[in-house]
């Protein structure tokens, strides 16, 4: 093989490359972990939910999943984390009381495939009807 | 540390296998024993990479609800938890490989086969990154992504961690004889031809990577994971620019005024450039692609 083939083969390779760049192939947020949406939805006004349930992009890693339910700074309790049946994608958190009026946080972290531990706040308010 | 510890330490075993087991006469053994000390050298950087890795990690995943080992317990039993065990077995069993291989390729069969051993466990932790960097979440494209990522520290061990380990071999024969020309004049056409196959395929990887992860042009600049990439590529071609003033300048002039200096100066360089291409590759890791 003469020395410089390799070389001239990658660049080559490179431009092909290229081609999905510009058409934009590929869909980059499903690529990578974020949270999708949730009940109840960030900013929501909701009745006392029965549980929370957050939808994410892919499946965060086993074992690194955490969702928090909190009262201003004081943890609310609440059921185990539980993956959906047949979704990895989708957690829920059974809330054991009827929550009281007020202003509530779901704080969540995860464990993405890629390792990068991301956390996100869903601020909610309580009305009762 | 993590990164320049894989790189050197598969860069010392491939160079074991590949480069010496070419050279001639005494100056295999030597150069068997310059394998061995970048071998050593790449499991120590390894060992305390993969500990501040641990550190980073269990910092970044921390609950302040929970004490600290309920939050270690449970890092370590995540998928990455278990790269991470498995990557830190290794390390400590190459370095202990490295430690009884035989310097001069010689010895007990204890000896020998702990080259292969070391050798296996080098190359085999190669795939950390991979499964557990941006490879991994590429969901449905892993089948590709992976291999790739595996290739591209590979290749990476071959080039970077081939090259300190010609320099270390020099080095010892400088020292042994005084001159370091003969050694360089044998051992450089060997490690060129490893060195442009590895150039080429962390070339085509590396850009396989780049589509998967950077959703166009635009994020190139746009996104702080593109302009990180950026940084990368431009310091990879004044690696490349340098590597080959080395191939074809200086490689012909071994035995020209100032002998092998003005080589080993600028491959040192060359080594230097490389070890900050592996700083950015590692704040390429920690960095989300979707950051803006």
């Amino acid at each position: 093989m003469r020395p410089g083939r390799p070389i001239v083969a990658s660049l080559a390779g490179c431009a092909l490359l290229l081609v999905p760049f510009l058409t934009g192939a590929l869909d980059h947020l499903a690529l990578h972990f974020a949270l999708s949406r949730s009940e109840p939805a960030a900013e929501a006004t909701v009745s006392p939910p029965e549980e929370l349930r957050l939808w994410f992009t892919q499946a965060p890693q086993q074992n690194s999943m955490s969702v928090r339910l909190m009262a201003g700074d004081a943890p609310v309790e609440t059921g185990p984390l539980t993956a959906a049946a047949g979704d990895d994608k989708v957690y829920s958190v059974a809330v054991g009381h009827t929550l009281e009026e007020g202003g509530y946080n779901i704080a969540w972290r995860a464990m993405a495939a890629d390792g990068h531990v991301v956390r996100g706040e869903i601020p909610f308010t309580v009305r009762v009807p | 540390m993590l990164f320049a510890g894989l790189i050197t330490t598969w860069g010392a075993a491939s160079s074991r296998w590949l480069i010496a087991p070419r050279v001639l006469g005494r100056r295999r053994h030597s150069v068997i024993g310059a394998a061995r000390i970048v071998g050593l050298v790449g499991s120590v950087a390894l060992l305390g990479g993969v500990g501040l890795v641990f550190w980073r990690q269990l910092r970044d995943f921390r609950d302040p609800l929970i004490p600290w080992g309920e939050d270690a317990s449970m890092l370590l039993a995540t998928p990455w938890g278990l790269s991470w065990r498995l990557t830190a077995i290794g390390a400590l069993l190459a370095l202990v490989a490295f430690v009884f291989a035989a310097s001069d390729g010689r010895g007990s069969d204890l000896r020998r086969a702990s080259w292969i051993v070391a050798s296996v466990l080098a190359g085999a932790m190669c795939a950390f990154p991979a499964f557990t960097g941006h490879a991994a979440s590429t969901e449905g494209l892993r089948w590709l992504s992976i291999p790739a990522d595996i290739l591209h520290v590979l290749a990476a061990g071959n080039w970077i961690g081939g090259l300190f380990f010609v320099l270390v071999a020099e080095r010892r024969e400088r020292r042994r004889t005084g001159r370091g020309n003969a050694l360089l004049a044998e051992v450089l056409p060997l490690y060129s031809q490893v060195a442009l196959i590895a150039g080429a395929v962390l070339i085509g990887t590396g850009a396989l990577s780049s589509w998967l992860h950077v959703a166009s042009l635009d994020a190139m600049v746009s996104t702080r994971y593109g302009r990180i990439l950026l940084a990368k590529i431009g310091l990879v071609l004044v690696v490349l620019i340098l590597g080959a003033v080395n191939w074809r300048v200086l490689t012909p002039r071994l035995w020209g005024v100032g002998g092998a200096r003005p080589l080993r100066r600028n491959a040192i360089r060359e080594l230097t450039v490389a070890h900050l291409v592996i700083l950015v590759a590692a704040m390429l890791v920690r960095t989300s692609p979707l950051e803006g």
